[in-house]
């Protein structure tokens, strides 16, 4: 049975978000959800995220790190797809997400959504991933190629990320819901593709480094309007961002950015000895239906 | 500082300070921007409070940015791995 939009929660309360992104606009997308209310779970390769090596350093602790993960819990994998090198392009057949996807090529990165037809209003998870950024920030690469592809997620649709996180991650998405940017910084998907009023109740977006949006669902107003607008990081982008923040404010969709570095071997050392997870998907698979049955009793 | 006969006269203006003077203003004490979480390595520190604010479900800070892989063990139990080390 569909809930109508009006009861739905305010702000992103119940919405669990696991947390693939690397670095600064990806990692700061997913700390504004748990800031205001959802539950971020951070998931990184064992070798961690690539800020975690980036100074000035506190006590051995990077300060980026910790100005863009706090409020998360810490995951680390032995399963995630590796940011891809230059070398690696073209080379053999059996390639992993990594050597598929040549640095700087955002065609070939995003999301891929699986099982988007399920309709539980109370049920929302969210997984971000895969949206690639093309260089280290402060490169010209970063702030001019690096991709922006956004899908707008039905209520209660699962995204996941590839079958395999080894696999190239791709776009998918369901038909007439979502759309994709143009490559160029600053393009914004066409008004026909844009999240509506009805049915539409989270979207994550990639975006470059440096303009970080986030739009929340409406409740009162069915949707429309943000309920809030984090504030953008000075780059020198920021005043296209407001200008995209204005355009898409009647949009009923909740904006989050992500990107992935593409890694300079900073080997953060373990100090909890994980578990390393070697079956990321099997993980998943048991994440999911966690989530969406504590977040069905809790909502009740 | 100066600022005070500025913003007397009616010029808007603000000290571009420092982190530390950021952190010791009492405007930002005020808006709750200056939360102390603790970190598991560093310690007791400050950090910026949440930005945005809404009516309904204000955000809070509750933990500083997580240790790698800090609760993976965690994480996996409630999700009901009995031995998380076996999926290694």
């Amino acid at each position: 049975m569909t809930a109508p939009l009006d009861a739905a929660p305010a702000g992103p309360r119940g919405v669990k978000v696991l947390d693939f992104c690397s670095f600064i606009a990806g990692a700061y997308g997913a700390m504004s959800w748990e800031t205001l209310g959802a539950e971020v779970i951070k998931v990184e390769p064992l070798t961690g995220d690539l800020a975690r090596g980036w100074g000035p350093f506190l006590a051995g602790e990077s300060r980026w790190f910790q100005g863009w993960n706090r409020n998360k819990r810490g995951l680390a994998s032995t399963s995630f797809p590796r940011p891809a090198r230059r070398s690696s392009r073209g080379s053999s057949a059996k390639r992993t997400w990594s050597s598929r996807i040549p640095a700087g090529d955002h065609r070939k990165t995003g999301h891929r959504l699986r099982s988007p037809a399920r309709h539980e209003p109370e049920n929302r998870l969210l997984l971000l991933d895969g949206v690639w950024c093309s260089g280290p920030l402060g490169t010209g690469r970063a702030t001019t190629q690096s991709c922006r592809r956004w899908a707008v997620l039905p209520r209660a649709t699962r995204a996941f990320p590839a079958r395999s996180p080894s696999a190239r991650c791709r776009l998918r998405l369901p038909s007439g819901h979502a759309g994709r940017g143009g490559r160029r910084r600053g393009t914004l998907p066409s008004r026909a593709n844009r999240p509506g009023p009805k049915g539409r109740d989270v979207a994550v977006a990639g975006n470059h480094v440096g303009t970080v949006t986030l739009l929340l669902p409406g409740s009162g107003d069915r949707g429309r309007g943000p309920l809030g607008i984090a504030p953008l990081p000075p780059f020198r982008d920021q005043g296209r961002t407001r200008h995209d923040l204005r355009r898409h404010g009647q949009s009923s969709g909740a904006f989050v950015c992500c990107d992935r570095g593409t890694g300079t071997g900073h080997r953060p050392a373990l100090r909890h000895e994980p578990a390393p997870v070697s079956h990321l998907p099997e993980l998943i698979d048991r994440l999911v239906p966690f989530f969406l049955q504590k977040t069905a009793t809790s909502g009740r | 500082m100066g600022d005070d006969i500025l913003v007397e006269k009616g010029f808007p203006c603000g000290v571009v300070g420092t982190y530390g003077q950021f952190f010791e203003n009492p405007q930002v004490t005020a808006m709750d921007m200056n939360p102390v979480v603790r970190h598991p390595t560093i310690g007791p520190m400050r950090v910026a409070g949440v930005p945005v604010n809404l009516s309904e479900t204000p955000g809070r800070i509750q933990r500083a940015a997580p240790l790698l892989g800090q609760h993976t063990e965690q994480i996996l139990r409630e999700v009901g791995y009995d031995s998380p080390r076996s999926t290694s």
